[in-house]
């Protein structure tokens, strides 16, 4: 395995070596400063140094035209949004709401899959999905993009873009109630009041002590837990106020990665992954679900999912809304091959583990039944 | 761990972005000089083509001169200005994909040879096993999004690590991870298909 990804990386980087030399002498990069610079005189007046230009008709026709492409857009998103067989389903079996993973299949690039009873819901293929949450009603997504936070009415495809990323691949978390978003952006937290659209931030990075790179609200509405993510070798995991008040620390700094905190639907634990690295080539991480106290505590390793190359890979952990169960998207600890990763429920101590599907692209998320 | 040095320089390109922002040019062409080739060199790697790479460089660098004044922290100033560079990449790719859908329904209309049977035929069979390979791993590379080829970029030819490459982007580590995995993911099956 090691020699083939050897080669396949050494392939991939002489490849991309290739491109990026291109036939560009230092000559041209001079011409290439000069043409910027010149460029940069003209557009001075456009940054208020100067008039801007009053072109009032003109505006009027791009408005018009803008709005008429807005609406066939959204008639072709209202079309585009395909049930697979039927809605979403609820499944009576699990009690629980829909457990469903975001992939990429033959039915489209962007593929929300009911596991346990195998339909599909396509999202429009114009969206850069980077992210997903669904909101309470269980009927709402809140859609990351390297755009914005967009939020989707899954039965009627309708969409807006209630928040635009500052640097992009923001994400989002809702409250309880679905009236806000705490979105992620830039590793600081803002608010969204969804009713007025309006963006408040509520702690940046510095406040928070690093870049978030995670967060989630818990149930009661009365915390948001967010890990600050200084990289795989320093996290943070702490609770916020949703006003940025009170920020605890409850895990860490930890000489390792922490992803994907969980809230126990009575607010009790918090469960969230650690990975690890050694700096080994074939296997450098290992990955571990942990439960704690959010209240203070020693964090309880509950499954050690064992450890793999897993480059890329992003592990994720839902809590089950009634509480008893916990969802990964993880290496599969029972499997030959560690990089073998599977989509996976355990009970509350790690036992009982039953693979139920292929791994997602992301964290796996419980449709909450409206 | 940062050294004093590299503080230093950091607080140096903050101040010459701050400069820049409020209409100072050469603080700009200071701040932009170091980046350009750097810069240019993701470009081609992302569109692999000189041309547009440069047009894309100094469309972004013009943008980020346009927008310096919006950018709220000016130690961010990196990661803002490769999202300009992404943003004016997909809109090349985007050019580029239009004008393909043009010119191959237009070459149906006149019944041209398909594209597959040229691909093959030009080259007479004398691929190698990895000239084979490369050939798949370039057309898998091709399909991936501006935001993904940037990020395999980012990550194997400047040789990034993730967590670096999450925070040049702006983006959460786990989400780097996530997309990184999928565009290689991508071409790993392209390898795979060709063996």
């Amino acid at each position: 395995m090691t020699s083939s990804r050897t080669s396949f990386d050494r392939l991939l980087r002489e490849l991309l070596v290739e491109r990026a030399a291109g036939t560009t002498a230092e000559e041209d990069l001079q011409t290439l400063m000069s043409r910027i610079v010149e460029a940069t005189d003209h557009r001075t007046q456009r940054r208020g140094f100067g008039q801007l230009p009053s072109v009032p008709r003109q505006l009027l026709l791009v408005a018009a035209v803008a709005l008429l492409a807005a609406t066939l857009a959204a008639f072709a998103v209202g079309v585009s949004l395909i049930l697979n067989p039927d809605p979403v389903p609820r499944v009576d079996d699990w009690q629980n709401g829909e457990l469903v993973t975001f992939q990429r299949t033959e039915a489209g690039p962007n593929t929300l899959r009911a596991v346990a009873a195998e339909t599909q819901l396509s999202l429009p293929a114009d969206l850069d999905v980077w992210h997903l949450a669904f909101a309470p009603n269980g009927r709402d997504l809140a859609v990351g993009t390297p755009d914005g936070i967009w939020v989707l009415d899954t039965t009627s495809g309708s969409r807006h873009l209630v928040y635009p990323c500052s640097l992009g691949g923001c994400q989002a978390t809702w409250s309880p109630d679905g009236r806000d978003l705490v979105v992620v952006d830039d590793g600081g937290l803002v608010l969204v009041d969804l009713a007025s659209e309006e963006a408040t931030v509520i702690a940046d990075r510095s406040q928070l002590g690093g870049p978030a790179g995670t967060a989630t609200w818990s149930r009661d509405g009365a915390w948001i837990a967010v890990v600050t993510d200084e990289g795989i070798d320093a996290s943070v995991l702490s609770a916020i106020r949703p006003d940025g008040s009170d920020l605890n620390p409850i895990v860490g700094p930890e000489f390792a990665g922490i992803t994907s905190p969980t809230w126990s639907p009575d607010g009790r634990q918090i469960a969230y992954l650690r990975y690890t690295a050694d700096g080994s080539q074939e296997q450098p991480y290992g990955i571990e679900l942990m439960m704690v106290n959010p209240s203070g505590g020693v964090p309880a390793r509950v499954l050690d999912a064992g450890r793999c190359w897993c480059l890329g890979l992003w592990p994720g952990v839902t809590w089950s809304p009634d509480g008893t169960q916990l969802a990964l998207n993880a290496p599969n600890p029972a499997a030959p091959n560690p990089d073998d990763w599977s989509l996976y429920v355990v009970d509350l101590d790690g036992g009982n583990l039953r693979v139920i599907g292929d791994v997602g692209l992301g964290p796996p998320a419980w449709q909450p039944v409206p | 761990m940062k050294t004093v040095a590299a503080d230093r320089e950091w607080g140096s390109d903050a101040l010459l972005a701050d400069r820049a922002s409020a209409g100072d040019q050469e603080a700009f062409a200071a701040l932009i000089e170091p980046r350009l080739a750097r810069t240019l060199r993701t470009a081609r790697a992302i569109l692999g083509n000189d041309a547009d790479a440069l047009d894309a460089t100094q469309d972004a660098f013009v943008s980020a001169w346009v927008n310096l004044p919006k950018l709220r922290d000016a130690q961010r100033f990196d990661a803002w200005l490769q999202r300009m560079l992404v943003n004016r990449c997909r809109d090349i790719l985007r050019q580029r994909q239009r004008s393909r859908e043009f010119s191959i329904a237009t070459s149906d209309r006149i019944g041209a040879t398909p594209r597959s049977d040229r691909d093959f035929s030009a080259d007479g069979g004398d691929f190698t096993a990895e000239a084979v390979a490369r050939a798949g791993i370039l057309a898998a590379f091709e399909r991936l999004s501006a935001a993904d080829r940037h990020i395999v970029v980012l990550h194997h030819l400047h040789g990034l690590p993730v967590s670096e490459v999450a925070l040049q982007l702006g983006i959460p580590i786990g989400t780097a991870k996530s997309r990184l995995h999928a565009a290689r993911r991508a071409l790993e099956r392209a390898l795979e298909a060709q063996r």
